[in-house]
């Protein structure tokens, strides 16, 4: 008596389940840049003599590729379809370096590259956006001196989405991000000024 | 009526033409025995020569009041000198005592002074300077060759210096403290017996207060001039003691006054103030040292030190006094020790050098220290103080640990013992040294270090064949070679590299795919067929933009 299965039954099977894992409706995935506005010409950098970028520290949720939308107080969602094109602490940190430098007109390089005396540090602790149409950013930064003090700074915005949609809110955010750097760079001006 | 009958006296009565006799006779008793009573004393004085003598001319004056004359001017019996008889006064004969001095008067012009030019006119005159009174009339003097500086009866203090040579000091010159005339040289004649010049000073009062047991007499005569590594040194006294010279006196540095002295007291006279300070002490006493080690280096003046400290000097080797107690005899009669007889040395030391008063007093409290001192260990040691030429020195220091002994007495001075010590006592303990290097196996221990030589040259040859190895010589070669390879690789793995890059690229794919699986197994654990059937999730929420 033959127990096995025969070889044209499995071929049946296998094609069966084929045709049903191919009958889903097909995926439509969004990819966000986080980049700052192309600059206007090519040019040289120079460091600058003044300021240095210590370093971007992003709470652990944000650091994903989903965007973050709060569904309710204290819980969120990241987005399966709508995602940033690459991890977010390296994009963070590159976009506040040329944003800062773009701010204080001066070409601010990571803290290892520069002998610049003024040295800020950045924590993005929260940056989603909201059900009901806002985008929020809670950032923290500080700045050191030569003689090791440190002067700290607070963020905490919201901005209202344009439209409807991820689209929306990563704009919104980008924008958030530029208010922080010009913040950052008025601070660091600040700082140098009192010294 | 009665006739009166006369009365009629037997008897002889004077005639009064003898009154005027008998009262010339009274009256010329009377004058004689006044006469002898009043008539001064007839005294002899005798002189060198009779220059400014005259009989019946030449007078004796006291305080410029005439008291005698002379009544006679005759040559002695031996013809060496003049006799002159002179007729005192009697009035004065109370003065005539055996330190009356008498010396003619006449002009003089020197450098010094100007005297006597009222004798240009009036004529020599003797001066006579009255003596204490004590004693019996004296008749015989001898006139003083010179006119005394100083008057017998003057308040003052009269001494006695010894110099070395005659210099130029001289009779009047100034005696000076500090800068002040306070007396004057009255005489300055040479000692033959201690062939020295001694000097008479008197010091007038009230600064003989000033003179005590430990002030010291200079030459201030002339100029000094010193020139040392601090430069010139310029010292003169005043005007007159650089034209005439002069004597001047005070403590040396660093001495404490001394005793009240008694007059004919003999102070040394030094050639300058610095000799002053060279030996600034007068007391001290003599003590003798015997030795039995070698005394080259050891010379008259050499120093005696308590721990460093300077007490005194060397004053000789005592071979006269060694020959004298009968060394020469001992030998002769073969009792001389192993060592030999130990050779007195006579030291002198000076309390003043230990801060004590530079008095006599103070020599009897450092005798008393030695005595007391030696049977506690004080010793004397013969020093070098100069390996290079040899000079020696004596110490002396205590040493707890050195042979009971008491302060002897040799040759009339009190001896303090002697050990070895310094060089000596070095000595000693390099011969114990050799001593034991002499008793050590010396010809074993070569012997034994021969053999450990000959092993150890075995192994240094077998050292020497390993090292001329092939191998061995290219071990270096490759030993760089490998650690440059090593740095090459360390390059590779440096952030900047290449490799860096692309592991560090590989790692983030990595991190991005373990993101995807735990999506996945989120999946699969939410929905198990999943993998075979569609899942069907809800949408994502969709953001909506306020009104």
């Amino acid at each position: 008596m033959n127990t096995g299965i025969q070889p044209v039954k499995l071929a049946t099977i296998a094609l069966g389940l084929l045709l049903v894992a191919c009958s889903g409706t097909p995926v439509d995935n969004h990819y966000y840049l986080l980049r700052s506005e192309l600059p206007e010409q090519s040019r040289g950098l120079t460091p600058s003599s003044r300021f240095a970028m210590g370093g971007v520290n992003v709470a652990p949720y944000i650091d994903q590729a989903g965007l973050i939308l709060e569904v309710s107080p204290g819980q969120v969602r990241p987005a399966r379809h709508h995602q940033w094109a690459e991890p977010m602490a390296g994009a963070l940190n590159n976009f506040l370096m040329v944003e800062v430098s773009r701010a204080v007109r001066e070409d601010v390089f990571p803290e290892a590259a520069s002998d610049a005396p003024l040295v800020y540090s950045v924590r993005i602790d929260q940056l989603h956006g909201t059900l009901d149409g806002d985008a929020l950013l809670v950032a923290y930064w500080w700045i050191r001196g030569n003689n090791q003090e440190l002067v700290s700074y607070q963020f905490t915005e919201t901005r209202a989405l344009a439209r409807d949609g991820y689209a929306a809110l990563a704009d919104a955010q980008k924008a958030l991000l530029l208010e922080l750097a010009r913040r950052i760079g008025e601070s660091l001006l600040e700082a140098d000024g009192a010294g | 009526m009665t006739t009166a009958q006369p009365e009629l006296k037997q008897g002889r009565s004077l005639n009064p033409i003898w009154i005027i006799p008998l009262l010339a006779l009274a009256l010329g008793v009377y004058m004689v025995v006044h006469s002898f009573m009043t008539e001064g004393p007839e005294i002899t004085i005798a002189f060198e020569n009779a220059s400014g003598l005259s009989a019946g001319k030449t007078k004796v004056r006291y305080r410029n009041v005439e008291v005698g004359l002379v009544t006679d001017v005759k040559l002695t019996e031996d013809f060496q000198g003049v006799e002159a008889t002179v007729k005192m006064d009697y009035h004065v004969r109370d003065l005539l005592s055996a330190d009356t001095r008498f010396w003619v008067v006449t002009a003089q012009v020197g450098l010094g002074n100007v005297s006597g030019l009222d004798t240009l006119l009036s004529g020599a005159y003797i001066r006579m300077s009255p003596g204490t009174g004590d004693g019996p009339l004296q008749k015989q003097f001898t006139a003083l060759p010179k006119p005394p500086l100083t008057p017998a009866d003057a308040p003052g203090l009269r001494l006695q210096l010894l110099g070395n040579r005659a210099g130029s000091v001289s009779t009047g010159d100034a005696i000076i403290y500090k800068g002040y005339r306070v007396g004057r040289v009255e005489s300055a004649e040479f000692d033959i017996e201690q062939e020295r010049m001694r000097y008479e000073v008197f010091i007038d009062a009230p600064f003989d207060e000033l003179v005590d047991s430990s002030v010291r007499f200079w030459n201030t005569s002339g100029i000094s001039l010193t020139a040392s590594a601090e430069g010139l040194n310029v010292r003169t006294g005043s005007l007159d003691t650089v034209l005439l010279g002069g004597v001047a006196f005070g403590h040396p540095d660093g001495v404490l006054e001394g005793d009240d002295v008694e007059p004919g007291t003999e102070f040394q006279l030094y050639e300058s103030y610095e000799a002053t300070q060279q030996n600034p002490f007068v007391n001290g006493s003599y003590y003798v040292v015997r030795f039995t080690q070698n005394l080259k280096g050891l010379v008259p003046g050499a120093p005696v030190e308590y721990r460093g400290i300077p007490m005194g000097r060397v004053e000789r080797i005592m071979l006269n006094e060694l020959i004298a107690e009968g060394m020469l005899a001992d030998r002769m009669a073969g009792e001389v020790t192993a060592e030999g007889e130990p050779i007195p040395v006579l030291i002198y030391m000076e309390p003043g050098r230990m801060s004590l008063p530079d008095t006599a007093s103070s020599v009897g409290l450092l005798q008393q220290v030695v005595q007391t001192g030696v049977p506690n260990g004080l010793r004397a040691t013969l020093e070098t103080g100069n390996l290079l030429t040899g000079a020696k020195y004596i110490g002396l220091d205590y040493y707890p640990d050195a042979d009971a002994a008491q302060a002897g007495e040799w040759g009339g001075y009190i001896e303090i013992p002697s050990i070895g010590g310094g060089v000596e006592q070095i000595m000693v303990k390099v011969n114990a040294i050799l001593d034991q290097v002499n008793r050590a196996p010396i010809e074993e221990t070569i012997a034994n270090a021969n053999a450990a030589i000959a092993d150890l040259d075995e192994v240094l040859q077998g050292l020497g064949e390993l090292l001329n190895d092939e191998g061995m010589q290219a071990l270096p070669a490759n030993l760089d070679a490998t650690i440059r390879e090593l740095q090459k690789t360390l390059e590779g793995l440096s952030p900047g590299s290449e490799l860096y890059r692309n592991l560090n690229a590989s790692m983030r794919q990595l991190n991005r795919t373990l993101a995807n699986m735990e999506s996945l197994t989120r999946t699969l654990s939410n929905q198990p067929n999943a993998a075979i059937m569609p899942a069907k999730l809800p949408p994502d929420p969709e953001p909506e933009a306020p009104q």
